[in-house]
């Protein structure tokens, strides 16, 4: 008796009424944040987190907050919705339609993947790159997803004292380290010789010292200080972000590999071959009028050529691909491509036009009905 | 009576400016000649009036029209160049290019040209640092810079053809087949090459390029007058020749043959002779000779009838007139509360339904013009958000005939247009869009359906400012009867209805739209998050009356508050868009949105507090 009294709390109007103006401040918070930290941190901060910090204070941040909706939401229809009352059959349908807006909304949330797949001219990729998560990857140049030397470790399970072995080459690495973001610094003739291993990888010249994260998260340099056994040259390494030569380790087999921090890795089960990159803008302007790639699509019997451009994605086995932008370098254009799988893609397309008939149900059944007693309450 | 009153109304509003009589240049011809830029084809008076604005923050000068203007500077430069056109405002900028300050803010041309290059290196260390440091008066220092670059531009654009050299040494111009003491122009020179190269070769010939005498000095002034017409041969900014929009100096230099380019381009060269010869009618012919030919280049690229409309619209100021409308409706409505009531006020919904017609055919020839929905930038949302609640105000004057309606309109209509001109200034109104905007399905649904959304809840948020008002200062009169309340009430409702119903809509197709583009519906973007609350806000008033939590009173100065939360979506986010480069412009808007927000709590919770103790003294 007692879970159905909580139930039905939940249920209340007046929960929704103080939830949705924690939810409204919230939002004015998080948005007005995004100056400061810049668009994914403050995401992480207020709307995709249970709680945040504000000074000393606590505070319930986006989940529980949207959580309290979506289950009040569910509980109401469950118990307390009857479809079969005329007078609120409009609200009661905008009431489910908004259930299912959420409900993609939790099911996006845990299912979906979405990343940047970057192909210059003329190459092909079958992955595509995480926009957020980092990977550690010990492994041949040039290989995309790994040979069985490689050793790949997801940034998730960067964390110290965490060890990794091959099994085909029997080698093994220690996490030592991991920073989220790094500065690099000149080491002063002064200073002492550091026996921290960091500072012995970079030739004694650089130090590298841990940063607040940037607000532009793609300009963070994340770094990995990891200690390798089994190899012909064990020992201490540091590797970052982008930096100008990645250390190479040798095997006992004679195999050269690489170890670097580059975006995680998605792979894909089908091979993109970019053929032609194509850039019009507007006559005399510098307005661009519309990107194009004409791609490849290779599985396994099927090759397929195909153009994607703006607001013409490719949709092929639950994977999009969409024109997101480019770039140019010496040898050619390059695409970008942004790649997104998701479960919950159709809930807001059937969501928004329930939404859409409930409201119109209730704006014409009140327009119908003589005027109404005022503060009518459920 | 009603009638003559609205003819009246119409010539006041309509008056053009005079037809110029004969003893003017006839340009009406002439401004509908296409030309390219940024994009788009347009008539040469809008591309006057752009870059007018451009430099002048105004599309038109005291004595003279944007059209006259241009060709002043395409035809006469150095009296152009005399005319002060450069508005400059910012103090620090006049001080660092030490200009001393006149009144009006104005600067000439020829002002501003010595002054940019004796600054030269100033100039060169700003725009060496990266954007995100500069200062407003930097910044705007770098835009007047190349606005005086572009200027320059446009008025060397002809000049090829200025008769503006004169030789004085008669034997060297009887050598070259030309009249001593005349003005010719670089195009006659060139004409008599063979000549020239023939004087040039014994000049060579017999050493004196070496150790040149004074006597040598009028052929070496030649020499350096071609070359310095040649320097302007980059200026590629006047593209009015189809059908491969080619400026005046790329046309020549293309070479072209016989064809009917060369004829344009001769026509042009006779145009120039008889704007310096004042041949007023000549002047008209040529233009409409020229019109014809640039038409018939151009084939289907420019249509003659858009180039037609746009002038027309650029001329006809409908924006503008509806304003007035507007005002006027006000204006009488407020009257009628005085005298002729029902006269008056029958007058003040024509007014009104009249400002509506000119709006919405503003609206409909720019999206003729453009060939795509209503709404794509901030200025043309405000357009359209405007003509929104004049059209819902509208039907609700039908319905109820009691003046509220045409209140609400006009306030509505006339605030937010005088919004709207601000935008206006700030060049292309009608700019290309880039490519990821340019899909007409979705602007002429999302972009539409939320806009509408701002305008309900506009009208919902006056709705509910008038019924505090009267409620606070006329019901004890008995003018605002227990039945009115419930009607205003029950308007404010459903307003609040229908605004949720098109601001949900619009956050949504927002989504798919994003979806359909990106991959994702939503990404907590400071635009979603702007609409996602104002669909929050309307949700909170809504369920709030549900709940017992608000009555009629409080539940009015919580749908009052609606006009703060539409302004934060509408303009607030973009100033968080802008981010730390805020010009002067943008943080006068942050101003204006401080100023209204608290003027709005203030005024909405003075109201709320009134009540409340007035209902304790009447309790006590």
């Amino acid at each position: 008796m007692k879970i159905k009294k909580i139930l039905m709390a939940l249920t209340s109007t007046r929960l929704y009424f103080w939830a949705s103006l924690w939810l409204m401040i919230i939002l004015i918070i998080g948005t007005v944040a995004q100056r400061e930290l810049g668009l994914y941190q403050a995401q992480l901060k207020y709307f995709n987190s249970w709680f945040f910090w504000e000074g000393p204070l606590p505070l319930p941040g986006g989940v529980p907050t949207l959580g309290i909706i979506f289950v009040g939401l569910f509980f109401q229809l469950l118990f307390k919705t009857k479809f079969s009352d005329k007078n609120k059959i409009g609200i009661s349908i905008t009431h489910f339609g908004v259930f299912l807006l959420l409900l993609g909304g939790v099911i996006t949330n845990f299912s979906s993947l979405e990343g940047s797949m970057i192909i210059p001219e003329g190459k092909s990729s079958n992955y595509f790159e995480d926009y957020h998560l980092v990977e550690l990857a010990i492994s041949a140049p040039e290989s995309a997803t790994g040979t069985p030397a490689s050793l790949i470790i997801p940034e998730k399970q960067l964390k110290p004292g965490a060890i990794f072995a091959a099994d085909n080459e029997k080698y093994s690495i220690k996490i030592l380290k991991y920073f989220k973001n790094i500065a690099l610094r000149p080491r002063g003739p002064n200073d002492l010789p550091d026996q921290s291993l960091a500072k012995i990888e970079l030739n004694q010249q650089m130090e590298i010292v841990s940063k607040a994260q940037e607000s532009n998260e793609n300009d963070n340099i994340q770094a990995v200080e990891f200690q390798v056994s089994g190899t012909a040259n064990d020992g201490l390494f540091v590797v970052y972000k982008d930096m100008d030569q990645y250390p190479t380790l040798t095997t006992q087999g004679g195999a050269h590999l690489l170890a670097a921090i580059r975006n995680l890795r998605h792979p894909l089960p089908f091979t993109i071959t970019l053929n032609d990159f194509e850039k019009q803008v507007y006559p005399s302007s510098q307005i661009p009028k519309s990107f194009k790639s004409a791609i490849t699509l290779h599985d396994e019997k099927i090759d397929q050529k195909i153009v994607i451009q703006m607001n013409e994605p490719l949709r092929y086995k639950g994977y999009t691909f969409y024109q997101s932008s480019f770039s140019q370098n010496s040898e050619g254009e390059i695409t970008d491509l942004a790649v997104v799988k998701n479960a919950g893609k159709f809930f807001p397309y059937i969501s928004s036009i329930i939404i859409c008939f409930g409201i119109l149900i209730h704006l014409f059944s009140i327009q119908a009905s003589p005027l109404r007693n005022k503060g009518q309450d459920e | 009576m009603n009638k003559f009153l609205l003819l009246l109304l119409l010539s006041l509003l309509f008056q053009s400016p005079n037809l110029k009589a004969n003893d003017s240049f006839d340009l009406k011809t002439i401004s509908q000649i296409p030309i390219l830029s940024n994009g788009r084809i347009k008539p040469l008076d809008s591309y006057a009036r752009i870059n007018l604005s451009r430099f002048h923050n105004k599309d038109s000068l005291a004595h003279m029209s944007a059209i006259e203007w241009l060709t002043e500077v395409i035809f006469d430069p150095s009296s152009a160049n005399e005319k002060k056109i450069f508005r400059i405002v910012n103090l620090d900028v006049l001080e660092a290019l030490e200009i001393s300050p006149i009144a009006g803010n104005n600067y000439s041309a020829t002002e501003l040209i010595n002054t940019l290059q004796k600054n030269s290196q100033l100039i060169e260390a700003i725009s060496n640092t990266a954007p995100e440091v500069q200062t407003p008066a930097q910044k705007q220092i770098l835009d007047l810079y190349s606005n005086v670059q572009l200027y320059i531009e446009i008025s060397r654009s002809f000049s090829m053809i200025f008769k503006e050299f004169k030789i004085h040494d008669v034997a060297l111009a009887k050598n070259l087949n030309l009249l001593p003491q005349q003005n010719i122009s670089y195009l006659d020179i060139l004409k008599e090459e063979d000549a020239l190269k023939k004087v040039l070769n014994q000049f060579i010939k017999q050493g004196r390029l070496q150790n040149p005498t004074p006597a040598d000095q009028p052929l070496l002034d030649i020499l350096n007058y071609i070359d310095f017409i040649r320097r302007d041969d980059h200026s590629s900014e006047l593209k009015i020749f189809p059908p491969e929009w080619l400026s005046p100096w790329k046309l020549h230099l293309s070479n072209p043959a016989a064809d009917s380019r060369a004829e344009s381009f001769r026509i042009w060269q006779a145009l120039y002779e008889a704007y310096h010869t004042k041949d007023f009618n000549q002047f008209k012919a040529l233009s409409l000779k020229l019109l014809q030919l640039s038409q018939q280049n151009s084939g289907t690229l420019a249509s003659a009838a858009l180039l037609k409309l746009e002038t027309h619209f650029n001329r006809l100021n409908l924006f503008v007139n509806a304003t007035a409308c507007y005002v006027l409706s006000f204006l009488l409505f407020a009257l009628s509360s005085l005298y002729y009531k029902n006269i008056l006020s029958r007058l003040s919904t024509i007014a009104l339904s009249l400002g509506a017609v000119i709006h919405l055919s503003g609206i409909v020839i720019r999206c003729l013009i453009m060939n795509r929905a209503p709404v794509s930038s901030l200025y043309e949302s405000i357009i359209f958000v405007s003509l929104i609640a004049v059209l819902v105000s509208l039907f609700i004057e039908f319905k109820h005939k009691n003046g509220t309606g045409t209140f609400i309109g006009s306030t509505l209509g006339a605030i937010l247009l005088f919004v709207s001109f601000g935008y206006e200034k700030d060049g292309d109104s009608m700019g290309m869009l880039v490519a990821v905007l340019d899909t007409n399905f979705w602007l002429a649904t999302h972009v539409v359906t939320i806009s509408i959304g701002y305008g309900c809840s506009l009208v919902a948020s006056l709705l509910a400012h008038l019924y505090l008002f009267k409620k606070r200062f006329t019901q004890k009169s008995g003018h605002f009867t227990k039945s009115d309340e419930q009607k205003l009430l029950k308007n404010i409702h459903r307003t609040v209805l229908f605004s949720l119903f098109f601001t949900v809509l619009g956050t949504i197709l927002g989504g798919i739209w994003a979806d359909q583009s990106w991959g994702r519906f939503w990404g907590w973007d400071p635009k979603e998050n702007g609409a996602l609350f104002l669909c929050l806000w309307l949700l909170f008033i809504l369920h709030g009356k549900l709940a017992g939590y608000f009555k009629t009173t409080s539940m009015a100065v919580a749908t009052g508050l609606t006009s703060v939360v539409v302004i934060l979506a509408w303009f607030g986010v973009n100033l968080l868009n802008v981010g730390l480069h805020s010009y002067g412009f943008t943080e006068s808007i942050a101003q204006n949105i401080i100023v209204f927000s608290v003027v709005e709590f203030v005024i909405l919770f003075f109201l709320l507090f009134s009540f409340h103790f007035s209902r304790k003294k009447v309790a006590n």
